[in-house]
């Protein structure tokens, strides 16, 4: 019995240090891998942001919108103009500008600052109007939906749906 | 500090400290930091996209989806230490799963299941926060303290 335990107890020692190398290299290799994974979404990322940089789309602007657009085509155009604003959305009403805009993701530091910037530029542009600047995501696909519908409300709809938005813009808690 | 208490102690005690020295296993520091980092990542991970199904899915935004999130994390992190299954990640992440949120769960839960023999009242109900209890302290006065820097700084140095 105890001769048989010296023998198991052996044979353990004498494969330990293969079985460790072995999980060391595929541990090793499983770290490598994660890192490369995270540095590739990254690249992916950044590369699908570059694309979304380029001209507003403007194709859901069109005649049968409740209230003229323009405002929030002018808003767009000044918002892009900003240095890290990687995408734009606004919506108006004769009363209401919202505007909502996606900011690179290392200046999202500096997204306060940028928030209240952007206020002030378009408030001496749209001085008529009730203007919302928001940066939130939620906001902004809100904002991406009401936009896509545009032609299939009436005015009282768009006033009431752009209010729910600045609604919950400013919800706190 | 240390070295100056060896030099007092006797020869058999500072050779028992040098023995001690060389036989100690030392704590794989590396390795535990790489997989703490693994585990605390898929953590966070796990919680962002909770933030992301709140923000998708329901009336939240990024501001008001921070208060349902930290509380599903938590709610999950006690039904994984209630069927034990925290544990063996604990086990595995260190720091990694201790450190976020979910670890606050544990600890609540954990205090609660050891000191379950003891009755309800005093046993689980008076030992609950037992380790809790100090994440809830000085949480609240760090808090406390990053506020009142940020006060001092905003309201006088002009930030």
């Amino acid at each position: 019995m105890k001769s048989r335990n010296i023998s198991n107890n052996d044979k353990v020692g004498f494969r330990q240090p293969y079985c460790c190398k072995k999980e060391a290299a595929i541990r090793i290799l499983m770290v490598i891998s994660m890192i490369a994974a995270v540095f590739a979404g990254c690249q992916e990322r950044e590369a699908t942001n570059e694309r979304s940089i380029k001209p507003s789309d403007i194709s859901y602007w069109n005649n049968t919108a409740p209230f003229d657009q323009s405002p929030s085509m002018k808003a767009k155009q000044i918002a892009s103009g900003y240095d890290g604003v990687l995408d734009v959305e606004s919506i108006n009403t004769d009363q209401d500008l919202l505007v909502v805009f996606k900011l690179e993701h290392m200046k999202r530091f500096q997204l306060k600052q940028m928030e209240k910037k952007l206020k002030k530029r378009l408030e001496k542009t749209f001085s008529k109007h009730r203007l919302t600047v928001s940066s939130d995501m939620k906001i902004y696909l809100e904002t991406e939906k009401l936009a896509k519908d545009l032609d299939v409300l009436n005015k009282k709809e768009m006033k009431q749906k752009i209010g729910k938005i600045v609604k919950l813009s400013k919800e706190q808690t | 500090m240390a070295n100056e208490k060896r030099k007092n102690q006797t020869k058999v005690m500072q050779d028992y400290y040098q023995l001690e020295k060389k036989n100690e296993t030392k704590p794989p520091v590396i390795k535990n930091c790489v997989k703490a980092f693994i585990v605390g990542g898929i953590i966070c991970s796990i919680g962002q996209a909770i933030q992301w199904i709140y923000i998708y899915f329901f009336n939240f935004t990024e501001q008001t989806a921070g208060n349902p999130t930290v509380a599903t994390m938590i709610f999950l992190s006690m039904l994984l230490t209630g069927f034990g299954v925290y544990d063996r990640i604990a086990q595995f992440g260190g720091a990694g799963s201790a450190v976020p949120v979910t670890g606050f769960g544990n600890a609540v839960i954990s205090a609660a299941i050891e000191h379950r023999t003891e009755g309800f009242v005093l046993g689980v109900g008076g030992n609950m926060f037992k380790l809790a209890g100090s994440v809830i302290l000085f949480g609240t006065f760090s808090a406390f303290v990053v506020a009142l820097i940020r006060t001092i700084l905003v309201k006088w140095g002009g930030f």
